[in-house]
């Protein structure tokens, strides 16, 4: 399963470290997360045999190593084995140790390569002359892909009738279908949790330690499509989850058997779309009551209903932001019924 | 006194000097290296002798070093790599003659390799033929290390060492670099060589269990690359010879990583990862063994865990990992003990009171089924009580499964239980992969992401009328093209919940219409059938008839039912009068009944 190939017009873009972890974490037994450091073979082989088997042939090919410390041994045939099926291979965001490692820059000398105030490189061009124009960034590659499929296939027209929210006292005019997305674009989403799994390891697990850490915060899922997006991120962090089926009657059986919530641990919750955060401000609420601290909430998407001026989502991450700007194409509306 | 083999590879103790003798700026990849005045390689090693000596006490060790033990094959090098050996073997109390230490393609010195091919002027000749001059200084190292004259490196041999464990076993050390030359190259045995020397040892032992040793990895950590980093048609010829001559155990190291596992329950092979190279996980393994009745190596990992992972390592310290569950832990090698083997049929009846009245019964008794059992018990998650799913769906007891799935640990282990079911009985023999319900599409994960299949999810029929209907949608068309599904949840009783999500209007009755076989697949099975088989949750339209269910329930025919334990719970007596019938009910204030549905929306309905 190949889970980060995005195709922005003559540009075909793979991230390596994304690949790694996801193998390693489901894969293979040896699980450690989005800690995986080290770029192996097998990483390489099936992304030459991914391309391979591809009929497109995209004008450029993109290997992205951002989140990547280390490479398999003697890997430098590989790099030029996919160097051979398209000359124009670029490799973005990776470190300079792994480029002299590579014996990169004896091969090819670009002028036109970029890098950054620590010397590593943001573009490393494998061909002598030449350059070509794109983003470097893996959020920006990222979202502008998670855009497209989001406008094109999961944001479903409501026929002209305005959609009862059902946690909230508002109309929606579109429904933004991410059961749907997870069920039919499984390896593109999974990049997305993915992505989700690395901002909150940045924000919430950075100093601890994955492997053996009894203080790591806890992930609450709410509902079936966060419990997909928590299974495999508990996968990713390597850490407990709780199922916190708010809208349903579970809870009623923890007021006389037993609480999920364990006093002073810290939680996370994690919900595949907030709106107008509702539901997170429930689970919140519950969370503190049975003694619990709420760090925060993690979402694949968040729609951006207050300016950030007003309110500055510290507390929150997501991996896609509908704001005004994404709104243009998506033409996503909240309505009350004052309006309709 | 117990024995134990440690088992350490890829030790990469590197120079910190350049080519020109000046110390290198970029730092170096390695605890392990030549620089006295780093004080940070000492406590490294003290750290792994610590953890070895604190967890094996009134152990005898012997040390088996899979290759890399230098980067670069550089004379100083071996002097540093021989003082941390003599060091770790010294505090470790291990005599010399129990060490086996093995060259990799690292200790290959590559400008002698290639000086060796410049001088001899030959136009045929190939540089990895060079065997003395690309050993030489591995050769002095080795020597120098036994120091004794009678345990010599031979870089010509394809067996270059040997270690006697238990009277009835030894362990011999191949040499895999016969290809590696002045440039990288892949793991290469020479094969006549080897099956020469390996017909006199196995004359010397023929009562001896022969487990081998080498450099290169036969198999590679992940599965699309199944020939590991070695010369295809070499290995599999090295492989079946060592097969044909009884050899059950390889061991090796060189991919960095660490992993074991069994083929079919003849052939063992465990990697061990880098010792010292800093990224990306440091790693050694240690091998009990126990041939008291059969032989068995108990196989343990250890990793070196770092306080932040996304950056280069800073500090940390050695623990164990507990193995993947399907990672070998043992390797039986002969006369496998019996309370090993899954028991078939097997009736257990706990003691715990919690469970007094409870007859559990277990289909076959795999490593699987008796954790998860135990789970329940040691986290008293059987409740008595009265629990109702549904107006027609009460019981006396409930499991409570989330208990299970919110630890990290139980919850990898619990879909390991249901990928190793899918694995065991059903193979790849599906089309289609549905995850019912909060808990069975938080276990369906591993197996959604395993096995490129398509997958959607659904909730319990319980729960059916809390969703919208897009979240009701099952995503896919079946168009024909799925004929084989496979349904992952995480407690199945009567099957009630199946047949409906199959057949009721609204669900997702036009997806199965052309579907021809449907496997289901749970943790628990809790109905009330003693000795169930796999088609219970089939039912013919007479039974349905007969039982006077055919209103409420739907006859069904391609059902496969596989589950990890059985759990048995007793159903609610009462039947449809319950409400009138049952005093609890008539007396809601008693506040004993724990309903999983909301009356309203039932009312409503």
């Amino acid at each position: 399963m190949i889970i980060s190939k995005i195709k922005i017009s003559n540009f075909l873009y793979y991230h390596l470290h994304a690949e790694q972890t996801i193998t390693s974490a489901f894969v293979d037994g040896g699980n450690i997360g989005v800690s995986e450091q080290l770029i192996n073979e097998t990483t390489l082989v099936k992304i030459i045999n991914d391309y391979r088997n591809d009929i497109e042939k995209p004008e450029v090919l993109i290997l992205n190593f951002e989140n990547t410390n280390a490479i398999q041994n003697n890997q430098i045939s590989k790099i030029i084995e996919l160097k051979n099926l398209n000359s124009n291979l670029i490799l973005i965001n990776i470190k300079k140790e792994l480029i002299k490692e590579l014996n990169l820059l004896s091969l090819y000398d670009n002028e036109n390569n970029v890098t950054d105030e620590d010397n590593n490189y943001l573009v490393f061009n494998c061909f002598e002359t030449g350059r070509f124009q794109f983003s470097h960034s893996t959020q920006e590659i990222f979202r502008t892909h998670f855009l497209k499929l989001l406008k094109d296939n999961y944001t479903n027209p409501l026929d002209g009738k305005e959609m009862y929210h059902s946690s909230s006292s508002v109309y929606l005019s579109k429904w933004i279908n991410i059961k749907k997305f997870i069920s039919v674009d499984r390896e593109f989403f999974l990049y997305a949790i993915y992505n989700l799994a690395i901002k909150t390891f940045q924000k919430w697990f950075k100093n601890l330690n994955l492997i053996n850490n009894e203080s790591k915060p806890i992930l609450v899922c709410q509902n079936l499509n966060s419990s997909y997006i928590t299974s495999i991120l508990s996968t990713l962090l390597r850490t407990d989850i709780v199922i916190l089926d708010q809208i349903g009657p579970i809870n009623k059986m923890y007021s006389t058997l037993d609480s999920k919530i364990e006093t002073n641990r810290k939680y996370i919750v994690v919900s595949d779309l907030v709106c107008l955060g509702t539901e997170i401000k429930i689970a919140k609420s519950l969370i503190e009551f049975l003694g619990g601290k709420y760090l925060g909430n993690v979402s694949i998407v968040r729609i951006q209903t207050i300016d950030p001026i007003y309110r500055n989502f510290e507390d929150a991450e997501c991996v896609f932001v509908v704001d005004n700007e994404t709104n243009k194409e998506i033409v996503y509306k909240i309505s009350t019924a004052l309006d309709i | 006194m117990k024995k134990a083999i440690i088992h350490i590879s890829d030790l990469h103790v590197t120079t910190h000097l350049d080519a020109n003798g000046i110390k290198k700026t970029k730092a170096i990849n390695s605890y392990f290296h030549t620089d006295d005045s780093d004080e940070s390689r000492d406590s490294f090693l003290q750290s792994i002798i610590i953890h070895i000596n604190k967890e094996y006490t009134n152990t005898e060790f012997y040390l088996m070093v899979t290759g890399d033990i230098s980067d670069s094959a550089n004379r100083n090098e071996y002097v540093e790599a021989k003082r941390i050996l003599n060091e770790f073997i010294t505090s470790l109390k291990i005599d010399k003659r129990k060490t086996l230490l093995l060259p990799g393609d690292h200790d290959v010195n590559r400008v002698d390799c290639a000086k060796a091919l410049d001088d001899c002027g030959v136009q045929d000749k190939k540089a990895f033929e060079f065997h003395k001059e690309k050993f030489q200084k591995f050769t002095n190292f080795y020597n120098d290390f036994y120091s004794d004259g009678e345990i010599v490196f031979n870089p010509e041999n394809a067996i270059c060492s040997k270690v006697d464990l238990t009277p009835n076993s030894l362990i011999i050390g191949l040499n895999s670099n016969f290809r590696i030359g002045a440039q990288s190259g892949e793991g290469y045995i020479n094969l006549e060589k080897l099956k020469l020397e390996l017909e006199n040892v196995i004359a010397e032992n023929s009562d001896k269990h022969v487990f081998a040793a080498f450099h290169h990895n036969m198999e590679a950590k992940y599965e699309n690359s199944a020939i590991g980093n070695w010369e295809k048609d070499n290995r599999n010829q090295v492989k079946e010879y060592l097969q044909s001559k009884d050899i059950k155990v390889l061991f090796y190291g060189n991919e960095h990583s660490s992993f074991s596992e069994e083929e079919e329950g003849i052939l063992f092979q465990s990697a061990v990862g880098t010792l010292s190279k800093k990224n990306p996980i440091q790693s050694f393994k240690i091998y009990e063994i126990d041939d008291s009745d059969g032989y068995i190596v108990n196989n343990k990992l250890y990793n070196y865990q770092q306080q932040n992972s996304l950056e280069l390592l800073s500090t940390g310290y050695w623990s164990h990992i507990e193995s993947p569950p399907l990672e070998k832990k043992r390797f039986v090698i002969k006369n496998p003990l019996e309370t090993n083997k899954p028991t078939i049929k097997q009736i257990q009846i706990l003691e715990n009171n919690h469970f007094q009245s409870l007859p559990i019964q277990q289909i076959e008794t795999t490593d699987y089924s008796t954790k998860l059992f135990n789970l329940v018990k040691e986290k008293k998650l059987f409740h008595s009580g009265h629990f109702h799913w549904s107006e027609t769906s009460r019981a006396h007891n409930w499991i409570d499964i989330t208990k299970i799935l919110n630890n990290f640990n139980d919850l990898v282990f619990a879909k390991n239980a249901i990928l190793d079911l899918v694995e065991r009985n059903i193979g790849e023999n599906f089309d289609f992969v549905i995850g019912l319900g909060i808990e069975g599409n938080i276990l369906s994960t591993k197996i959604s992401v395993k096995y490129e299949k398509p997958y959607s999810f659904l909730p319990y029929s319980y729960r059916y009328d809390d969703h919208n209907d897009f979240e009701k949608e099952i995503c896919f068309d079946n168009d024909n093209k799925y004929k084989s599904v496979l349904i992952i949840t995480d407690v199945v009783n009567d099957g009630r919940t199946i047949r409906k999500l199959i057949h009721k209007e609204g669900r997702a009755v036009d997806f199965f219409k052309t579907v021809e076989k449907i496997f289901v697949v749970s943790l628990f099975y809790t109905g009330k059938i003693p000795n169930p088989n796999t088609s219970i949750l089939n039912l013919t339209k007479e039974e349905l008839i007969a039982n006077g269910i055919l209103e409420e329930d739907h006859p069904e025919s391609r059902i496969s039912y596989y589950f990890v334990t059985a759990m048995k719970v007793e159903e609610c007596p009462y039947k449809a009068d319950y409400k009138t019938a049952c005093l609890l009910m008539q007396n809601p204030e008693l506040g004993c009944i724990h309903k999983f549905y909301n009356d309203e929306k039932v009312e409503k309905r």
